[in-house]
């Protein structure tokens, strides 16, 4: 196992292609998402931003073209990968039949770190009730997106891939992603978040990233 | 350890599920018990043909029983987007997949062994082809548990899920099924069913260590 932090966060993506059902979704794709940059990834519907996410994710393989990850090249480092990795997918992982906070836990034992703060204290942080055990089924969709994000305030990760994280979220929960993608860059972490919306972030953290330039 | 911790979380969760929707525990049951029921309405209850054909019955439905509970084991973790958090946990996959389909044999084949135990019992069962056909369910079905896992990996998203799983299933639990039955068999003619237990045994060993590997690379290859 590599240690923690051994090299600054660096996402690098040369040349990488995608392929879905026989159609080219983008070609020649590069970029650098280096520590404390977030990246906001935009493109019109089908421009192939979950297509991206996912592949960088590492839940598919690139048609063409490499992945990096401090340096090492995936999928063959893998397993370092994922463990500094958080991802959050169309689905926001919550499962109806267990509590907020047991589905926290689940996620908190998935992952293999150490947390940054108690489970109940991020439930507070993302604006859920942190002593309620009602089944995540009567949740709404915006609460379950909170749910989700409050993986984001536990598990220390230094890469965190965001699929459309505002999703069903009202005003106060689209302040909270900007939060906590504040505190991640701070921190040193790299994001990459596709979002239709504007970010309000710290000058000099965000980075634009347009797909629909890069379609066959 | 933590790999482990995470291993029994995720079985922790899936029994959560059955204890917290009991009917979908329940369901299968049910249908177990109606289609072993159907039989001696057909044939009729006091015949000697019912008792001979008890024990291949019992294990007919329990195949079929099995075969509706396999969407659930990775299709409703698909939808809700778990299954994503479970591929890309930093634990062992192989090990967090055996975690699922050992919930899976706890809350479905499990109970579908104790039901098996008392239709037979009920339906007059001999107490030696009782002993063998429990003993063989017992060493037999997490065979059907891993290999049903595996088809429903590769199944995970499709279209046409739970009647293509059924198709793609049942084929390979034929060889279950022979040793299962022909113990039973056996039994009732006051043979050994030492040789039949210790496939049953043999294949339920070989499943358990190859196939969730398989299953892995299958759930891998599904999310691409």
């Amino acid at each position: 196992m590599t240690p923690a932090s051994p090299t600054p966060a660096c996402l690098e993506a040369r040349a990488l292609s995608c392929i879905r059902a026989d159609r080219l979704i983008f070609e020649a794709l590069d970029f650098t998402a280096r520590a404390g940059e977030v990246w906001q990834v935009t493109g019109a519907n089908g421009a192939g931003k979950t297509s991206l996410l996912r592949l960088l994710a590492g839940l598919g393989t690139p048609a063409a073209g490499t992945l990096h990850w401090c340096g090492e090249p995936l999928p063959e480092a893998r397993d370092y990968y994922q463990a500094e990795l958080l991802f959050l997918g169309h689905a926001p992982a919550v499962a109806g039949f267990l509590s907020a906070h047991e589905n926290l836990m689940h996620a908190c034992a998935l992952s293999n770190q150490p947390l940054r703060m108690p489970l109940g204290a991020a439930l507070t942080r993302v604006g859920l009730p942190s002593a309620d055990d009602a089944p995540a089924q009567r949740l709404s969709a915006g609460q379950r997106q909170r749910l989700a994000l409050a993986r984001f305030a536990l598990v220390p990760a230094r890469l965190w891939i965001m699929d459309e994280p505002l999703t069903a979220l009202d005003v106060a929960g689209r302040g909270l992603v900007e939060a906590l993608l504040t505190e991640h860059a701070a921190r040193g972490g790299v994001a990459i978040v596709s979002t239709h919306q504007g970010l309000q972030l710290p000058a000099g953290v965000l980075q634009q990233f347009d797909l629909s330039g890069l379609q066959a | 350890m933590s790999a482990l911790a995470a291993a029994r979380s995720v079985l922790g969760r899936d029994l959560r599920r059955a204890r917290r929707r009991p009917g979908d525990l329940a369901q299968p049951l049910i249908f177990f018990a109606v289609v072993v029921f159907l039989f001696p309405i057909a044939i009729g209850p006091q015949s000697e043909l019912l008792r001979s054909l008890l024990p291949a019955m019992l294990w007919v439905a329990a195949l079929l029983a099995l075969v509706i509970t396999l969407p659930d084991v990775f299709a409703a973790d698909y939808a809700d987007g778990s299954l994503e958090q479970l591929i890309l946990s930093p634990q062992p996959l192989a090990l967090l997949v055996l975690a699922k389909i050992a919930a899976q044999w706890l809350t479905g084949a499990l109970p579908l062994i104790g039901m098996s135990a008392a239709l037979g019992a009920v339906l007059g069962l001999e107490a030696t082809v009782w002993r063998a056909v429990l003993l063989g369910l017992l060493l037999g079905t997490p065979v059907l548990s891993l290999v049903g896992g595996l088809a429903s990996a590769l199944a995970v998203g499709l279209r046409g899920g739970p009647l293509l799983l059924a198709l793609l299933t049942l084929p390979l639990y034929i060889p279950v099924l022979i040793f299962g039955t022909s113990a039973a068999r056996n039994a009732g003619l006051g043979l050994a069913v030492e040789a039949e237990m210790f496939f049953l045994a043999g294949l339920s060993v070989l499943a358990l260590t190859l196939t969730p590997f398989a299953i892995a690379a299958a759930l891998r290859a599904r999310m691409g």
